[in-house]
């Protein structure tokens, strides 16, 4: 489905080169939910934007995305517009703002629809209508005649969704499509993707920070720090046989009803400009040793489906 | 949304006081052909300069012509004016500006330093360059002043759609495959357009003012068409002998002006919600 392959990410700023990604390489196969988990600035987002081919111009990228047997990186700009919002869609972060004030819910999901497939107003509108209605927004059709400004955080983000699954996509990324909501509200949501990911044959990457959220969702997990894949694995392995030290710490960091001790991890997220050499981790990391500040170590398979980027697991 | 934005507006003073005085003048200004009591081209040279009476309520110019047929004719030619050259420097401030801001880079380089030198010359004096360089006329007068207002409305235009184009809403459209037309046309512009139409209102009270500057030194409409500069330019041989003749288009002009000026305030106030809170 989608194959990421040695995938680097370089900013272009005034104040130096951002490192944002770095040799990353993932697989998201048909059907499946792939969460993928990390800090602020480790890299989620510019993934889901490079996949999208919506980078900003200063950023420079290189490596492989692979997608249905073709790499979009090759792809022209009219190629790639054409896979957008049709093969490959996206929900933000931001319900409150990713909609256009000047517009009706269902001028945008009719536009989407009409974009890619054509046809009548009115089987777009039949289209739109049907998908409110599978996002369990009550009085679809009014919402259909209603401005964004009109209608709640929870409800826009159904909204989006709705789009984000109108034109049948093959691969459907959420970019923290909770983080900016109530907790109520955020539960409602999850429960609704969960629904809809049953439903439909697409597959998902699912970004989030909250490793609660990545789990409840996904089928497989990848943890990601400082612009690389630290490891990989399905969620029942990852939860009971966390590998890498940073997935360790990052479980330990999450408080519990059940209570316990919450350790955060110690030190700070790198700066990208100027990233420490070999792994990533290693000025955090417990257990580091000889060649975890000179040599970069690869994700490697260590047991069936469990991808490790350690030298621990050699 | 917008049955609440009306009333807001209307229980502002200002959008109220200067909202019926623009209308007045617009209606003036339309209604003109049928209200005017006289023809405002063709006098009486035997009644010239008659001071104000039943007959000619504002009285008559040197050549008696009456000055009220001449004074509700001037606010048509002022109507055409300004609204022609508003609406071209809108539309034209409007694709540069938004083109500036959105495609950013070299263009967006170019067009600024362009609008930085066309603001550095004072507003009159590139109306006035204009006005000579293409002479005299009505659609020149246009053009003119179309072109003093032009880059103001890049340059605002360009501060609102660089804010627009950082909303969710802009990328969003990107992710859904829009075409860039679209996402410009769709998505930047509207959402770009409301600080445009308040400075529109009150660039229209400049436009007035500017229009009637040029065709007072002679540069803009020409006679025998009646415009409020060019009367007040005529009676400056009469400045005290004959008042009446200056003073009536000079009224005109100034509660024109003031009206527009007072509705552009309001209307800020009642769009800008950061002065409302």
């Amino acid at each position: 489905m989608l194959e990421v392959k040695g995938l680097a990410v370089d900013y272009y700023t005034e104040e130096g080169i951002v490192h944002a990604l770095q040799g990353v390489s993932l697989e998201v196969r048909p059907g499946e939910t792939l969460s993928l988990v990390g800090e602020s600035g480790s890299g989620k987002s510019t993934l889901a934007l490079a996949v999208l081919g919506l980078l900003p111009r200063r950023a420079r990228v290189s490596g492989s995305i692979i997608f249905r047997g073709q790499n979009l990186l090759s792809l022209s700009e009219e190629e790639m517009r054409k896979l957008r919002g049709d093969r490959i869609t996206v929900v933000f972060q931001e319900p409150l703002t990713a909609l256009n004030p000047v517009f009706t819910v269902g001028r945008f999901l009719k536009d989407v629809y009409l974009t890619h497939k054509g046809g009548s107003e009115r089987e777009a509108e039949e289209r739109a209508l049907e998908m409110l209605r599978k996002v369990k927004v009550p009085a679809p059709e009014k919402v259909l005649n209603s401005y964004p400004h009109e209608l709640s955080g929870g409800m826009r983000q159904r909204v989006l969704i709705a789009a984000s699954l109108i034109n049948e996509p093959d691969l459907v990324i959420m970019d923290e499509p909770t983080s900016a909501l109530d907790v109520s509200v955020q539960a409602q949501i999850i429960r609704l993707i969960y629904e809809l990911k049953e439903q439909v044959k697409a597959s998902f990457i699912f970004i989030t920070h909250n490793l609660g959220v990545a789990a409840s969702v996904g089928d497989r997990i990848a943890v990601m720090y400082a612009g690389k894949v630290m490891e990989v694995a399905s969620k029942g392995e990852l939860f009971s046989n966390p590998l890498h030290p940073y997935t360790k710490g990052l479980l330990a960091s999450v408080p519990r009803v059940s209570g316990g001790e919450v350790k955060p991890i110690p030190g700070t997220v790198p700066d990208l400009r100027n990233p420490p050499p070999g792994c990533r981790f290693h000025p955090r990391c417990p257990y580091r040793f000889e060649p975890c500040d000179k040599e970069v170590p690869e994700l490697k398979e260590v047991e069936k489906g469990h991808w490790v980027a350690c030298y621990l697991w050699r | 949304m917008e049955s609440r934005l009306v009333r807001r507006a209307l229980r502002n003073r200002n959008v109220k006081v200067g909202g019926l005085i623009v209308l007045a003048f617009a209606l003036i200004g339309i209604l003109a052909p049928f209200i005017s009591p006289y023809d405002p081209t063709k006098g009486e040279l035997r009644d010239s300069l008659l001071p104000p009476s039943p007959e000619h309520p504002f009285g008559t110019d040197q050549l008696g012509r009456d000055i009220l047929s001449r004074v509700i004719w001037g606010a048509r030619t002022s109507l055409i004016v300004a609204t022609a050259s508003v609406l071209l420097a809108v539309v034209a401030g409007v694709v540069v500006g938004g083109l500036s801001a959105y495609l950013g880079g070299w263009v967006d380089e170019l067009i600024t330093r362009v609008i930085d030198i066309m603001l550095a010359f004072p507003d009159i004096l590139l109306a006035l360059f204009v006005a000579a360089v293409v002479g005299p006329g009505l659609e020149n007068v246009i053009l003119a002043v179309a072109l003093y207002n032009f880059p103001q409305f890049v340059r605002i235009m360009r501060g609102s759609a660089l804010q627009v184009k950082e909303m969710e809403y802009v990328e969003a459209a990107r992710a859904i495959g829009e075409s860039s037309f679209n996402v410009f046309f769709r998505y930047l512009m509207p959402n770009a357009l409301a600080p445009v139409i308040i400075h529109a209102t009150l660039r229209t009270a400049a436009s007035i003012l500017t229009a009637a500057g040029l065709s007072f030194l002679g540069l803009g409409v020409q006679p025998p068409t009646p415009e409020w500069g060019q009367m007040m330019s005529d009676a400056r041989t009469y400045l005290v002998t004959a008042p009446h003749v200056w003073v009536f288009p000079g009224v005109a002009l100034f509660v024109t002006v003031l009206g527009f000026n007072l509705f552009g305030d309001g209307l800020n106030d009642v769009l800008n919600p950061k002065v409302e809170v």
